[in-house]
């Protein structure tokens, strides 16, 4: 065992020891120099690692920026196909209108002229258009048998009209499989831009599929029942919508002059556009030119028929009568119904009396009207009902059946009525009863934020500046906004059926389906597709926003919970769900990266905690 | 490179052996000049100080890239924030930029007023941060700033602007970085000013200044 030094042996070693370290002078540099290259490597290492965090946390970041906002992007994009599959039922239904309206006024007007029964038919050599064919079996009689056809438009139409339905719910299905796909779409893209953007994880809700649906509870993001119990109202906003929509279009035929224009449906009071529907028989105007009957031989207080519309440079002004039936009564007993005569004779006047109007009673040798046969005097003319003055030529029963035109909409006259539109109508009417209804957006689409947290380790260098355990975490949040020349607008307000869309391109409101009803103010417009800045619809696009808004978070979510799910202990199977990243298949297991330890220092309790941390 | 070795290797020599050398040698002076004894005292005298100046400014230079590097990422992140909140709420998009940047440069801070001098500041460009905002602390107090550094971040915090084009947004951040590291320091801004023909005068504010961008499709 060594004996221990004294103090005295102690101070002769140190000066031992120091003479030697004083005289010794080797390597003397080389402490220094190895004490300034250790500063450095320090130095080196230390700026290296303050750069890999930075550079993966900036990296993390983006990832989930890209990824949410990828995400949001084809959420935005579901619902642009949808609005456009929307625009697509509008469009049919224009259609449909369009053939109603056109081969109820063709079959009418058609039958007008099926009394002249001309033998032979019209033929090309008289530069008319001989429809229905030419030769053979048709020759001579094809007008005729054409129009024939005509007046019975249910048999014509039927199929045509319900091939135009089935293309409805063609349009209507494939707007369901739309929605249905997208939680599929949106997940896979997620997974997909997050591995690309340097992600090992990443997370997001599972309440996708709560949202994308049209199932009638407080999850869902559409509705079909919008328009469930108001067909009119359905088939308004339907029309309204085509109505709205502007279509490059000739708009001077002289000039072949093309432009957007809106294109409309005319109006009619026997055809309800808006309603898609007859509303009534249809009948055809005829104007009876004949001066005695609009003056009614100068006992009417009017002077000039108040139909202006029909004045064509110097021709007479002329009103027309119920029907321009001849009818004869009995000049002593004004009160008596009239007779409609029945004229076999061949007075060219119609009338055998010199004093009628020439201009029309003698037409010398152009056929004759129906009721231009014989007639015994002019007095006939008397005993239907002037609809402007409203002067009681007849009787009780005919000022019943011919209201003033002050009170209608003008179309009365008529000559003759289609019987047969009324089977028509009826054939119409079903089919229309019948449409799909479109998917329409709830408040809970609107609301949900696309919100996803993405995750990949931490790197280090060495045991000296080792990885951080937690490894990198970014979250981001982005949400369906309204496309506007200017940028992307957010939701910032809902009110009661209305949800405001605000930013730098201005405001803009949508109607959505609430459960206090719907929002009748604009048509569901929130149905339909448009160009940015159009006013014809909306085209949805997407936007990061802040964690943590109010309006970017489900109604269901409000508290946060999802998030804190995600990073606490609930990871495992919360509202929120991990995935390795990549493109995730629906069928893909869960993969939950270690952030169990970010708990205890990421105490998410709420929203409020939330935007402290992350934006 | 190897032929320019063999010419100095026999340059060397002939110093080294040759009889102009040798008479060179035995011509010098004997006693305390001759001796070799206590060089390394003079060696250490004269090189001690400027290799600790050098290490010094290795480790101030370190701490200053670091600056740069948080700086940086204060900008990219602040140009995020930016693009984030540009939306009509109750915060504008130059204020969540400031704050970012703010929040991101609080790390470099130097956080002891007494020795810096620096005080709790106020931006002067905009709205100050809400209370707790550059405070904030993780459940068991670990992470997180204090608010006296909080502040002070506001006080060195000389720049945060925003500008918007189509479809991004850029940060710029002036950032008045304390050197903390004596001599270190000033030598580094000696330097600088060296190299920029200058003199600052001040050797303990390095400003920084970054530019960071941000991608925002949905600006136009």
């Amino acid at each position: 065992m060594r004996r221990k030094r004294t103090k005295f042996e102690w101070r002769v070693w140190l000066r031992a020891e120091g003479e030697r370290l004083y005289r010794d002078e080797e390597g003397a540099t080389l402490v220094f120099a190895a004490a300034t290259f250790f500063a450095l490597t320090v130095a080196i290492a230390f700026v290296n690692q303050v750069g890999l965090v930075s550079a993966d946390r900036l990296q993390i970041q983006g990832a989930a920026d890209s990824a949410a906002y990828s995400g949001a992007l084809v959420e935005a994009n579901s619902l642009n196909a949808i609005g456009q599959i929307n625009d697509g039922l509008a469009y049919v239904n224009y259609i449909a209108l369009r053939h109603l309206l056109d081969v109820t006024v063709y079959a009418v007007t058609l039958e007008q002229y099926t009394w002249t029964q001309r033998e032979p038919a019209a033929t090309g050599s008289n530069g008319f258009v001989i429809m229905g064919g030419s030769g053979g079996t048709y020759e001579g009689n094809a007008r005729i048998d054409y129009v024939k056809g005509l007046q019975d438009p249910v048999h014509e139409n039927k199929d045509y009209l319900n091939s135009l339905l089935q293309w409805s719910w063609d349009l209507h299905n494939a707007s369901r499989i739309v929605a249905g796909a997208t939680p599929v779409l949106v997940r896979s893209t997620v997974g997909e831009i997050a591995e690309l953007n340097g992600a090992t994880h990443v997370g997001f809700a599972n309440d996708l599929d709560k949202i994308w649906s049209a199932k009638d509870d407080d999850y869902a993001g559409f509705s079909e029942k919008a328009y469930a119990d108001a067909e009119d109202e359905f088939s308004q906003a339907l029309y309204q919508r085509y109505e709205k929509r502007k279509v490059r279009q000739i708009v001077n035929k002289v000039s072949n002059t093309v432009a957007s224009e809106t294109r409309t449906l005319p109006r009619a009071g026997w055809f309800s556009k808006e309603k898609g529907k007859l509303e009534r028989d249809y009948y055809q105007i005829r104007i009876c030119w004949r001066k005695d009957d609009w003056d009614h031989k100068g006992k009417t207080p009017h002077s000039e028929s108040p139909y202006s519309e029909f004045r064509v440079g110097a021709s007479p002004n002329g009103h027309w009568h119920k029907k321009h039936h001849h009818l004869a009564k009995n000049p002593s007993d004004p009160y008596a119904i009239p007779i409609k005569l029945e004229h076999a004779g061949q007075d060219p006047g119609g009338h055998g009396q010199p004093d009628d109007d020439p201009q029309v009673h003698s037409r010398g040798d152009l056929p004759l009207l129906p009721f231009e046969k014989a007639a015994p005097d002019w007095a006939h003319h008397r005993v239907e009902r002037c609809k402007v003055c409203d002067v009681n030529w007849s009787n009780q029963v005919l000022r019943s059946l011919s209201p003033r035109p002050s009170q209608g909409d003008g179309t009365y006259a008529e000559v003759g009525a289609s019987t047969s539109v009324g089977g028509f109508r009826a054939s119409v009417e079903k089919i229309y009863k019948n449409k799909p209804k479109p998917l329409v957006l709830k408040e809970g689409l609107l609301r949900s934020a696309l919100t996803v947290v993405t995750y990949r380790p931490a790197r280090g260098l060495t045991t000296l500046f080792p990885a951080s355990p937690w490894g990198m975490l970014a979250v981001a949040s982005a949400q369906v906004g309204v496309e506007t020349s200017q940028g992307v607008t957010l939701l910032t307000q809902l009110n009661n059926g209305q949800a405001t869309y605000t930013g730098r391109g201005g405001t803009s409101t949508i109607p959505y389906y609430s459960s206090s009803g719907r929002n009748e103010a604009d048509a569901n417009q929130n149905l339909f597709y448009d160009r940015p800045g159009g006013s014809e619809g909306i085209q949805f696009s997407a936007r990061l926003v802040p964690i943590g808004r109010e309006l970017s978070w489900h109604p269901k979510e409000v508290d946060g919970a999802g998030i804190r799910a995600l990073i606490g202990a609930d990871a495992r199977g919360g509202s929120y769900r991990w995935y390795a990243a990549g493109p995730i298949k629906p069928n893909d297991s869960l993969s939950i990266p270690p952030v169990d330890a970010l708990d205890q220092y990421f105490r998410v309790a709420s929203q409020e905690d939330l935007k402290k941390f992350w934006h | 490179m190897r032929r320019a070795l063999a010419h100095f290797t026999e340059r060397f020599r002939e110093h080294l052996f040759s009889e102009a050398s040798a008479e060179a040698r035995a011509s010098e002076p004997e006693g305390l000049l001759r001796g070799e004894s206590g060089t390394a005292m003079v060696e250490f005298a004269l090189f001690f100080w400027p290799q600790l100046v050098l290490t010094l400014a290795i480790l101030q230079f370190a701490l200053l890239q670091y600056g740069y590097l948080i700086v940086q990422q204060a900008a990219d992140l602040g140009a995020r924030a930016a693009a984030v909140y540009d939306l009509p709420g109750s915060i504008s998009a130059d204020d969540a930029a400031r704050r970012m940047v703010a929040r991101q440069c609080a790390v470099l801070a130097p956080g002891v007023q007494e020795s810096t001098g620096i005080e709790a500041g106020t931006f002067s460009g905009g709205s100050t941060p809400a209370e707790g905002e550059l405070s904030w602390n993780s459940a068991d107090g670990k992470l997180g700033f204090t608010p006296a550094r909080g502040q002070q971040v506001y006080a060195l915090l000389k720049e945060a602007k925003t500008t918007r084009a189509a479809g991004e947004i850029t940060c710029d951040v002036t950032f008045e970085y304390v050197l903390q590291i004596p001599v270190g320091a000033q030598f580094l801004v000696g330097l600088n000013d060296i190299a920029r023909g200058r003199s600052s005068g001040d050797y303990t504010i390095w400003p920084i200044k970054r530019s960071g961008r941000s991608v925002a499709p949905w600006i136009r």
